[in-house]
């Protein structure tokens, strides 16, 4: 059954009357008591109650079923609506005293039923308004009560707040927190008047901030002494956006138009909004305006005709042009002349909008006027600057690119365009990649890596023309910041010249170095043939004596009979020359000690680097293929370098003469070093050539003996004796599966064991 | 008394050189001069017999070659054997060509040097035998009078008696007469020996007969 709450309110109120003034009735009537006047005494208590807690009608309804019951049941004559006189007097009374007290109930009834209205409005209301409201009690201090709006703003339960006055104070945002504790715990003690109004965020649990303003005011007892709080909290977050949101707009405004006029004035812009035609239109034609046309103030007439009369003939064609795009576009751009009274040129520049009437007649202009003269000489100064500097660089031998960050062509000069033979346009955009044939990617990389950091690069390449030949160019690139962005500069030189030059010079170097080797060959040789010329006639000369002297001797003693006497003589002679002999080879001896090495601290390796590199003509020429493995820990040696040289050299070259009929097979030669034991460094040739013949191995290393058709055959023997003469060794092998292995070991300097 | 017996002069700075060949040719009976230098030499008195010189290639102050020159120049027509510590080929032919008789490289064998020393001296003798009978026809032209030396002059180049006449303007029998004599002083055979002798002394082969025409 669906009862509206009032409905039921009512039948609530009633019921409970009938109830209860039934239940009075059944027991009085149960009670063992002798009808009398006490059987007033229960239904009137009925009556009081339905009426207390009812109202009138509840009273009146118990009131009227009590009186019919107990007329007919309990007043006598009972079970009749008669009644005894005696008994009417107490009847009335009861009546009476239940519709008295009825309306006491009635009256209670009322006053409880306004408050509750009352209290259901106020709730009402609290949980409605935006704000929240609060009451709180002072000592102690306690929330008596909260709106429900607080757990909406705070994002935390009222709940939470029962036990703890100062819960909401939590939520406060540090930086508010102690002024607003401080603020609230004045107002609470009354000290500082009775009101209280704070500003401050709090920080919701979900991180949110916002923006509270809470007031409120100080309820006092009799004695003035603060005993209740109220107020409300408001959330003011939008508020205090939209404020400073505003603010910001305003501060933007301001400096918008402290802007504008700044910069009207850095550019001596002047506004201009003409009403063309409307001759009384004062605003429209500004002193400053008429200044930029260099007219008077005021003496401008305003008319289309007047203003065609201020543009310099020369310009009014192309004016024409602009006025008709404007009228088509909207957007006003011109430059022209006007001539001042003076005589003095100047350029306008005006950009603006133009709107036009009904039939298409240009009828107002809004824009800026911009005395640009100064730009203008600027620009032709510019320009000529820039023509000049153009043909200095396109006038350049050198051709110039110049490229973006991302390496693009941005500009190129004519020699850049003549070498690569695509025209400017072609090449502007280009990346080097396009023509650079002599760099992959990686490299172009790298070199712009380097050059961006700071370094001027300069490299060779090879660049490939429009047509597909190549030419060699040497590049240098430097990097410029320009507008903050970075540029490379890169100047290219066709190097064909250079190069063949290089050429030639290392193809006359090549047959330099062979003329030195040769000749070095040759004066060895030379100074061998001289010497040993000269070791032969100064012991031909007591050898000669000799032979002479033993012919003499001989044909002494042959005579008849004997000339003894004479043949002594002779004797003597030839034990003076043997004698002399001795000291003629003693002396030559002393003459080749006194060349005995120079000593000095050697590097083995550095050795080996220097004579491949003598020899590096004849390798190439040979078409042999070199291999080093050289121990680089290796210690110094001591010895002479240059003989060291002379033995190296040697073997190098006998090694290629060895190699130079081999057609079926490399041409290999391996220069290798390393360690002969503790205290010797060992240096290995080995070549893929003939071989050594086993018979003559032996005899290598003896003088005069060659095995080649133009050798003298001392090369190895003077290079053994180098070798011993540095208290190493010099020997030779078979090399593995051609050829012949030479090996020489030398002491390591002492100081260096 | 004439000493026969050959010479052989030694130039040679070395003294033991020296030495040793005045032993070796000593002992083959050489008359042996040692000189230590070509100034020695050219400042000594020299016997005049057949001989040789034993020059060393390499002197101090004047090398052998430029001797072989200077005694040239001097008219001392003594053969030359060189020796010489090492022999070069240029060497060894400019010596040959100016007139060594030999070149010989130290250390020489002993008998080689022998050889060529008698080579040498034979060769000496030759030329000085030569030399004798040149200086004897020489005397003889000298006792022929003026006009027999132009006759023998005409005869030489093989004019006939008669061409002689005319061109001397004589009789034939006047030239016949002079010839007589010239051959007679001459002591020439016949007119081919007389044209070998015109030789040696150097007469011109030929003469341009109008020169002696007289007009």
């Amino acid at each position: 059954m669906n009862l509206s709450p009032k409905q039921r309110d009512v039948l609530e109120r009633y019921g409970l009357a009938m109830a209860l003034t039934g239940l009075a009735l059944l027991i009085r009537a149960l009670l063992p008591v002798p009808v009398g006047t006490t059987i007033y005494q229960l239904p009137l208590a009925a009556v009081v109650l339905s009426g207390w807690l009812g109202g009138r009608g509840p009273g009146l309804l118990a009131t009227s079923c009590s009186v019919a019951v107990l007329w007919y049941w309990f007043i006598p004559p009972v079970g009749t609506w008669e009644i005894a006189p005696e008994f009417m007097l107490a009847l009335c009374i009861f009546v009476a005293l239940c519709l008295l007290l009825t309306e006491l109930g009635e009256a209670r009834w009322r006053v409880k039923r306004a408050l509750e209205a009352s209290e259901r409005q106020f709730r009402l209301m609290a949980e409605t308004v935006p704000e929240v409201l609060f009451l709180q009690s002072v000592q102690p201090a306690q929330l008596l009560y909260v709106s429900p709006r607080y757990e909406e703003i705070w994002g935390r339960a009222v709940g939470d707040l029962k036990n703890s006055m100062t819960g909401w104070l939590d939520a406060i945002h540090p930086d508010d927190e102690g002024a607003v504790r401080s603020t609230y715990q004045r107002w609470l003690s009354g000290e500082g008047g009775s009101r209280i109004d704070a500003t401050f965020r709090i920080v919701r649990p979900d991180g949110e901030t916002r923006w509270i303003r809470g007031r409120g005011s100080l309820i006092r007892d009799e004695q003035g002494k603060p005993y209740r709080g109220s107020g409300v909290a408001a959330d003011i977050t939008d508020e205090k956006h939209t404020q400073d949101a505003l603010a910001a707009a305003q501060a933007e405004l301001r400096a918008r138009q402290e802007m504008l006029d700044l910069a009207q004035k850095a550019a001596r812009a002047v506004a201009f909004d003409w009403h063309i035609g409307a001759r009384e239109s004062e605003n429209s034609w500004s002193p400053d305006l008429e200044a930029m046309y260099g007219l008077d103030p005021g003496a401008f007439d305003r008319t289309f005709e007047g203003w065609k009369k201020l543009v310099h003939p020369d310009d009014w064609p192309s004016v024409k042009v602009a006025i008709r795009r404007a009228q088509q576009t909207g957007d006003i751009a011109a430059e022209y002349r006007v001539i001042y009274k003076d005589g003095s040129v100047h350029w306008l520049q005006a950009k603006g909008r133009m709107f036009s009437d009904a039939e298409g007649r240009p009828d107002r202009m809004v824009g800026f006027m911009i005395d640009i003269t100064d730009w203008k000489h600027a620009e032709e100064e510019l320009r000529a600057t820039e023509a000049r500097f153009r043909t200095f660089v396109d006038h350049a031998a050198d051709a110039f690119y110049l490229m973006d960050e991302q390496l693009r062509i941005v500009d190129v000069n004519r020699q850049a365009c003549q070498s690569l033979g695509w025209n400017r346009e072609q090449l502007i955009g280009m990346h080097p990649r396009e023509f650079d044939v002599g760099l992959d990617e990686a490299s172009i990389v790298r070199l712009a890596q380097r050059t961006a950091a700071g370094e001027i690069t300069t490299f060779e390449t090879r660049h490939r023309r429009r047509d597909g030949s190549e030419f060699p160019v040497e590049i240098r690139t430097a990097t410029f910041r320009q507008a903050g962005k970075l540029f490379y500069l890169s100047l290219g030189r066709d190097i064909t010249e250079r190069k063949r030059a290089e050429e030639r010079l290392r193809e006359q170097e090549g047959a330099l170095q062979t003329a030195r080797i040769e000749l070095a060959r040759v004066s060895r040789i030379t100074t061998l043939g001289e010497l040993s010329a000269a070791i032969g006639h100064e012991v031909s000369q007591p050898l000669g004596a000799m032979i002479a002297s033993v012919g003499a001797c001989t044909r002494w003693l042959a005579a008849e009979p004997p000339n003894i006497a004479e043949a002594r003589a002779v004797l003597d002679n030839i034990a003076a020359d043997s004698q002399r002999a001795r000291e003629i080879i003693a002396r030559i001896r002393a003459l080749t000690k006194r060349q005995l090495p120079r000593k000095e601290l050697l590097d083995v390796n550095r050795k080996v680097r220097d004579v491949l590199q003598l020899a590096d003509h004849e390798l190439r020429s040979h078409e042999i293929l070199l291999r080093t493995e050289l121990d680089e820990t290796l210690p110094h040696v001591t010895g002479d370098r240059v003989q060291l040289q002379q033995v190296l050299l040697n073997l190098i070259m006998n090694a290629i003469d060895a190699m130079r009929g081999i057609g079926d097979r490399p041409r290999a030669l391996t220069i290798a070093s390393g360690r002969d034991g503790a205290d010797s460094v060992l240096v290995e040739v080995r070549d893929s050539g003939t071989g050594l013949d086993p018979k003559g191995a032996e005899r290598l290393f003896e003088a005069f003996y060659t095995t080649k058709a133009g050798g003298v055959g001392i090369g190895l023997s003077i290079a053994r004796s180098i070798v011993e003469a540095h208290g190493g060794r010099l020997w030779a092998g078979p090399n593995e599966p051609h050829g012949a292995i030479f090996r020489f070991s030398l002491p390591v300097a002492e100081d260096e064991q | 008394m004439t000493d026969d017996r050959p010479v052989v002069f030694v130039v040679d700075d070395d003294p033991s050189m020296r030495r040793s060949l005045d032993s070796l040719l000593r002992s083959v009976s050489l008359d042996v001069h040692l000189f230590a230098s070509a100034q020695e030499f050219m400042h000594a008195e020299r016997r005049d017999a057949p001989g040789c010189l034993v020059l060393d290639v390499r002197l101090p102050g004047m090398s052998g070659l430029t001797f072989q020159q200077e005694l040239a120049k001097a008219g001392i027509a003594l053969p030359i054997i060189f020796i010489s510590g090492h022999g070069d080929v240029p060497m060894t032919v400019r010596a040959m060509k100016a007139g060594a008789v030999e070149f010989l490289t130290k250390p020489f064998d002993d008998q080689v040097l022998l050889d060529a020393i008698d080579a040498a001296i034979e060769r000496d003798r030759a030329r000085r035998r030569d030399a004798a009978s040149l200086a004897d026809l020489k005397a003889r032209y000298r006792g022929l009078t003026e006009r027999e030396r132009e006759v023998m002059q005409l005869v030489v180049t093989g004019r006939a008696n008669k061409q002689i006449a005319a061109d001397l303007n004589l009789s034939l029998v006047t030239v016949k007469v002079h010839r007589g004599q010239v051959m007679r002083k001459m002591l020439a055979k016949s007119v081919a020996e007389l044209v070998r002798m015109a030789d040696r002394l150097g007469l011109p082969a030929s003469v341009q007969p109008r020169g002696h025409t007289k007009v």
